[in-house]
């Protein structure tokens, strides 16, 4: 046991386990704790007091609180790929083999070079980037944003992947409630007894919050064993949900919260497989909000030595962790509060030195306390300086008389100052709901809004009802209130009774102090208020010379509150500087809104699940595993796995589509289009339905007939394309892109549920029904007639015919369509059969030595036949950009028809699709722009740009389609397609879009 | 000095290792009925005395081999292994309803087990509780991008649903615990 260690009391039985030894390093020193104590308490309980340095002046920072709110001991914790930087030593669970770092300092937490900094304080004052680096050009920032970036930051993550997981899970409640000391075990209780379901969720591993640290008596019995009592009460309800390790950090739109729990962060040696985190997003109907208090600090020159701490760190560590956070402690504080923390150091047995308090006098009541604890008490008296650079030796003391100090001061030996300067309630949840804080002169806080949104409660130190009895009665009331608003009929709940001091703070009982001013002391130390941005009360008054009064603007310029603990403990006393300095009220100056996240919450719970390869589900085809073994390349198009190329050996993608799409050519290929959207659009209206969807008409189409069919948004924009076939007078299937099938689905159902209710049609997505093949080329048709005995000859199937067939006894659909301008036929077929037929067209087309091609070859092929396609759809161009200007019907209505000829849409400098040749025997490049510049280094104006890119075997060069200015009338011109980025400039000759069999008559043959 | 008094602490509310079983459900054929909005309760009467099965809208019913989801207003999904009933369904009038022959295209899970309504709400943004998911409905929601129909079929039993193309995937993502 160490010297800081004290002896047994009942409250710290309630956390640390005595007999259960743990070790853990820090800075690669071994220490020894105890089970049950957190990083910060085994720290302290071995006497290390320096544990960080702060962001710009790098000075040492010891611990100054107990909780979430700490500034100052921020840690890395782990290693290798599970480091993760800036944890807050207060709130990491210690474990054996615990494994800390110290930050952002070199090269060592005692000896850290930068800390020369400090010595240039008057230089890095307040918006000291934004007046230093602003010349002498522009450039110049390149220079010194690699040096500001090297600075900045705190802890280093690791730079391997998270080897950890994480996951997502949504949950329901009637009633959310957030903290499990009194108020929230109180308000919890109440609104299980009376029906609604609970959620309770508690940031630490215990459940009981400020009773694990109290001496009172509940009940006739200790603070923690009645927390025991509420706790076991609360498991045996079927209805109550408790999260231990569980921070509800957020609060969002429609009663919506976000909370992280830890699940592994604690266990040296978690299950396999087992998340570390959880992420939890919570709907509630109702939120009570009893996350409590903390205390707030007095801002006096060096007020940032280790040593110097909030008084309920103090108090807190002493009483729940058994830790002394000094030998000799002295205590500041301005309220009645304070002296019942007092009286609990001294029964826990920390040694207490003096007392100080800047109000001219005290009860009799807290005289005798202070006697009791064998301190000396100081009224009318502030502390105006320290001594000790990394550690505190000695307090400088001064009197205090109508605000001002009075005759010199004079020096106090002391290894720990505890300050309190009021309490804060934690009403950042609140607050991010939208609601703004009231600032309570009386109590000399920001407070709970009133009224709260609906749905919102609150209860104990966040609502300002500190005394624990007030804490407990107005959880049961809050508790009352959401069963209320949910229609339940609260249950009477018994009274409780509390014996001990209350650590509490009535509001007329504290004389506001919010700073010891530096210039009225003399003294040459810097006055904090954000400890871990560094930002001094000097800051906040020059930001106020400098006219950043309001408290957001404040804020940026200083970066006060902006650090890991988003001025938890900074924010009040920078406000009330700034309204002293402008001599207005601290409601004037107000406080920033609380946004969330209320911790630092790590990505990989963010993320959950949607990390590595599931990023996002996959689609597979029904052929999916047939093209795994014959040696696809699979490559993701939307969710869909679809095949690029089937190598051969020694083959380069090059080479692989370039022969594919040669094979198509001359023989026959055969390739999976199932991922095409298909949806069957059934009804007697189906034709006129049709007809108001697409450009061209619909309602006359012969049955047995397929048609190529345009589709606008409603701003005249093309939306998608695709052919459609006439099945029978009430049905038709409809294919769509890939890309386009769910939208194109969702534009279907939306007209016909909003606009067009009075249309007889139903559609159906189909796209998962069928498996679908392209046989393409001039051996097509004879594959084809060798498995069906349907006749597919020329008469009986032309050019955009469709058929019901089947194969083999499997019922087929077939359309004679090309997509790459071959002889070519889509043959649909239900799913469930998708390998059979597949493999069925593979063996008939075997003498003809057919080739499955991938989307690498189709495209090649549609590239060459000058089909547009996703690179030229891309949400920009109109119909008539793509040369489809004959598709749009001037009979008949269609959506976008009324914005397609609006002015800019029909500029004679549009871009329009052309086809463009590399002149050099090098290859384009997708996404780069065209030119007419021959150097690539001048600056250019973009003519156009590149869509779709590929070798043809056709032309035997590179070639590509594009959009470019006035396009049409551009064929011959020479242009340059460049692409800065990757250095490639090439002199590309612009041509018609269509390479290959213009006349069309290899795909009508 | 008094006796120790632990903390009072609990576990994580969801278990490290779920309990809950994934099984295939065979749906042979699939039918799909959407009524024209005018004759929803005429074809609603055809469905039942097709398949002998009912629902408001957001209900599941199941009778032998054939299952009706109710999905949204005159939409109904029969899942049947009889061919008959298949027949008779797409056979329904066409001027009361459109009816498409979905076979193949939907895949089913079974997923059950104290711990089924855990494992779903990993991915699915869904009240489980009884009573608001009772026994005998359905919801339409998605699971990591994958639309999934969800039916309750017990306390702790559930029909799972997804588009074929998306099962392989849906159904590794229920495995895994």
């Amino acid at each position: 046991m160490t010297a800081y260690r004290l002896p047994a009391s009942n409250p710290s039985n309630a956390v640390i386990r005595r007999d259960k030894s743990v070790f853990f390093t820090f800075d690669g020193q071994q220490y020894m704790g105890l089970k049950g104590d957190t990083l910060a308490s085994a720290l302290s309980a071995n006497d290390v007091r320096l544990v960080g340095r702060s962001f710009k002046y790098h000075r040492p920072r010891g611990l100054f609180s107990a909780g979430p709110e700490e500034p100052s001991a921020l840690m890395t914790v782990g290693e290798g790929a599970h480091r993760e930087p800036n944890s807050r030593a207060t709130m990491v669970e210690l474990f054996d083999g615990l494994k800390a770092t110290s930050q952002n300092r070199w090269p060592s937490l005692k000896h850290d070079l930068a800390a020369v900094n400090g010595m240039a304080g008057n230089l890095l004052s307040a918006g000291f980037y934004y007046k230093t680096f602003m010349g002498p050009s522009r450039d110049a920032w390149m220079i010194y944003e690699h040096f500001i970036r090297k600075a900045a930051g705190m802890g280093a993550g690791s730079f391997e992947p998270d080897p950890d997981t994480y996951e997502h899970m949504h949950g329901y409640c009637d009633v959310l409630v957030v903290g499990a000391g009194p108020a929230g075990l109180a308000a919890a209780t109440q609104a299980a007894n009376s029906g609604a379901s609970v959620y309770l969720c508690e940031d630490n591993p215990q459940f009981g919050g400020s009773l694990l640290g109290d001496f009172s008596e509940v009940k006739g019995k200790s603070a923690p064993e009645w927390a025991s009592d509420q706790i076991d009460a609360l498991k045996n309800n079927d209805t109550v949900t408790l999260f231990a390790r569980t921070t509800v950090y957020g609060a969002f739109d429609d009663m919506t919260f976000g909370a992280l729990e830890r699940l592994t962060t604690h266990d040296p040696n978690p299950a396999q497989g087992q998340a570390r985190m959880r992420h939890w997003t919570i709907r509630a109907k109702q939120i009570i909000v009893a996350t409590g208090r903390i205390d707030r600090p007095i801002v006096f020159p060096g007020n940032d030595v280790p040593g110097v701490m909030l008084l309920d760190g103090v108090h807190r560590h002493a009483l729940k962790y058994a830790v002394a956070m000094g030998k000799s402690v002295s205590v500041f504080a301005n309220h009645d509060g304070a002296y019942g923390a007092i009286a609990d150091l001294a029964k826990a047995g920390v040694g207490i030195a003096n007392v100080i308090d800047p109000r001219p006098t005290v009860t009799m009541d807290q005289a005798e306390l202070v006697r009791q604890a064998g301190a000396d008490l100081i009224k009318g008296a502030v502390v105006c300086g320290t001594t000790g650079g990394r550690a505190l030796k000695s307090i400088k003391v001064s009197k205090w008389e109508n605000g001002l100090l009075s005759g010199g001061s004079w020096g106090l030996e002391c290894d720990c100052l505890a300050v309190s300067g009021g309490t804060t309630p934690l009403i950042h949840l609140a607050s991010q709901s939208g609601a703004r804080p009231r600032f309570d002169e009386a109590m000399s806080a920001f407070v709970m809004p009133g009224p709260l949104p609906e749905g919102w409660h609150s209860a104990g130190g966040a609502f300002a009802e500190f005394e624990m009895s007030d804490a407990i009665r107005s959880g049961t009331r809050a508790g009352s209130a959401a069963a209320k608003a949910l229609g339940l009929a609260p249950k009477r709940a018994t009274p409780v009774s509390i014996t001990g001091i209350d650590f509490s703070l009535a509001p007329d009982k504290i004389m506001p102090l919010w700073e010891v001013p530096k210039s009225a002391s003399g003294s040459k130390q810097k006055a904090f208020v954000d400890l871990q941005h560094d930002v001094t009360a000097d800051d906040i008054r020059l930001a106020e010379v400098e006219g950043f009064h309001a408290a957001e603007h404040l804020k940026r310029y200083t970066t006060l509150g902006m650090a890991a603990d988003q001025g938890k403990t900074s924010n009040v006393n920078g406000m009330a500087i700034m309204a002293h300095a402008l001599g207005t009220s601290i409601e004037e100056v107000g406080t920033t809104r609380f946004r969330p996240p209320y911790i630092p919450v790590t990505l990989g719970a963010i993320a959950g699940e949607n990390v590595r390869g599931h990023l996002q589900p996959t689609r597979k085809t029904p052929m999916h595993d047939w093209h795994i073994r014959h040696n696809a390349e699979m490559m993701n198009v939307g969710l869909w796995k679809r095949p690029r190329v089937y190598y051969k050996p020694g083959e380069t993608l090059e080479q692989a589509y370039v022969r594919e799409a040669q094979c198509v050519r001359a023989s026959v290929g055969i390739c999976d289009v199932s991922t095409l959207g298909k949806i069957d659009v059934q009804g007697p209206d189906a034709g006129e339905f049709l007809n108001r969807l697409y450009t061209n008409g619909f309602a006359k189409l012969p049955v047995g007939k397929a048609r190529y069919g345009l589709m606008l948004r409603h701003d005249g924009l093309l939306f998608d394309d695709g052919t459609t076939w006439r099945l029978s007078e009430t049905q038709y299937l409809t294919t769509t892109t890939t890309a386009n099938a769910a939208t194109v689905m969702a534009h279907m159902e939306y007209y016909l549920s909003v606009w067009w209710p009075d249309l007889k049609v139903r559609v159906s997505s189909m796209t998962d029904n069928w498996a679908a093949a392209s046989l393409a080329g001039p051996n097509a048709r004879k594959v084809l007639a060798s498995v069906t005995d349907f006749d597919v000859s020329d008469a009986a199937l032309p050019f955009m015919g469709v058929t019901p067939a089947s194969i083999d006894g499997i019922y087929c659909l077939i359309a004679r369509l090309s997509f790459s301008g071959e002889l070519a036929f889509e043959i649909f077929w239900p799913a469930c059969h998708g390998d059979t037929v597949w493999r069925r067209l593979m063996d008939a087309g075997t003498p003809y030595e057919i080739t499955p091609y991938g989307i690498e070859a189709l495209g090649t092929l549609r590239i060459e036949k000058g089909h547009i396609a996703g690179g030229e759809l891309d949400g920009r161009v109109t119909a008539d950009d793509v040369g489809l200007s004959a598709m749009c019907s001037t009979k008949k209505d269609f959506i976008g028809k009324a914005l397609m000829t609006r002015e800019a849409l029909l500029a004679e400098d549009r871009i329009q699709l052309v086809g463009l040749v590399s002149q050099n025997d090098m290859a384009l490049k997708a996404g780069s722009h065209l030119v007419i510049n021959e150097t690539a280094k001048e600056p250019a104006v973009s003519e156009g740009h590149v869509s779709s890119v590929t070798y043809s075997p056709v032309m035997e060069k590179y070639i590509a389609l594009g959009l470019l200015k006035g396009g049409r009338d551009r064929h011959g011109e020479t242009l340059y397609v460049t692409d800065p980025l990757n250095g490639t400039h090439i002199a590309a000759t612009v041509t018609d879009p269509i390479f290959y069999d213009k006349a069309g008559e290899k795909m009508r043959g | 000095m008094a006796d120790p008094v632990f903390a009072p602490t609990a576990p994580s509310p969801i278990p490290a290792d779920l309990s809950y079983d994934v099984a295939d459900v065979t749906a042979t054929y699939i039918v799909r009925v959407a009524s024209w909005p005018t004759d929803e309760k005429t074809v609603a009467r055809s469905l039942k005395s097709v398949t002998g099965l009912s629902g408001d809208v957001g209900t599941f019913s199941r009778k032998s081999v054939t299952t009706l989801f109710a999905l949204s207003p005159a939409t109904w999904l029969i899942t049947t292994e009889e061919s008959d009933i298949a027949n008779a369904l797409l056979a329904l009038p066409e001027d009361q309803a459109a009816t498409t022959d979905v076979s193949g295209g939907h895949v089913f899970f079974d997923v059950s087990g104290d711990h089924a309504h855990f494992k779903l709400n990993k991915g699915a943004i869904l009240d489980f509780s009884v009573s608001a998911f009772p026994v005998g409905t359905l919801k339409q929601t998605a699971i990591h991008h994958m639309p999934t129909v969800i039916a309750r079929t017990s306390d702790d039993a559930f029909v799972v649903s997804t588009l074929r193309s998306f099962g392989d995937e849906l159904q590794s993502w229920l495995k895994r615990r």
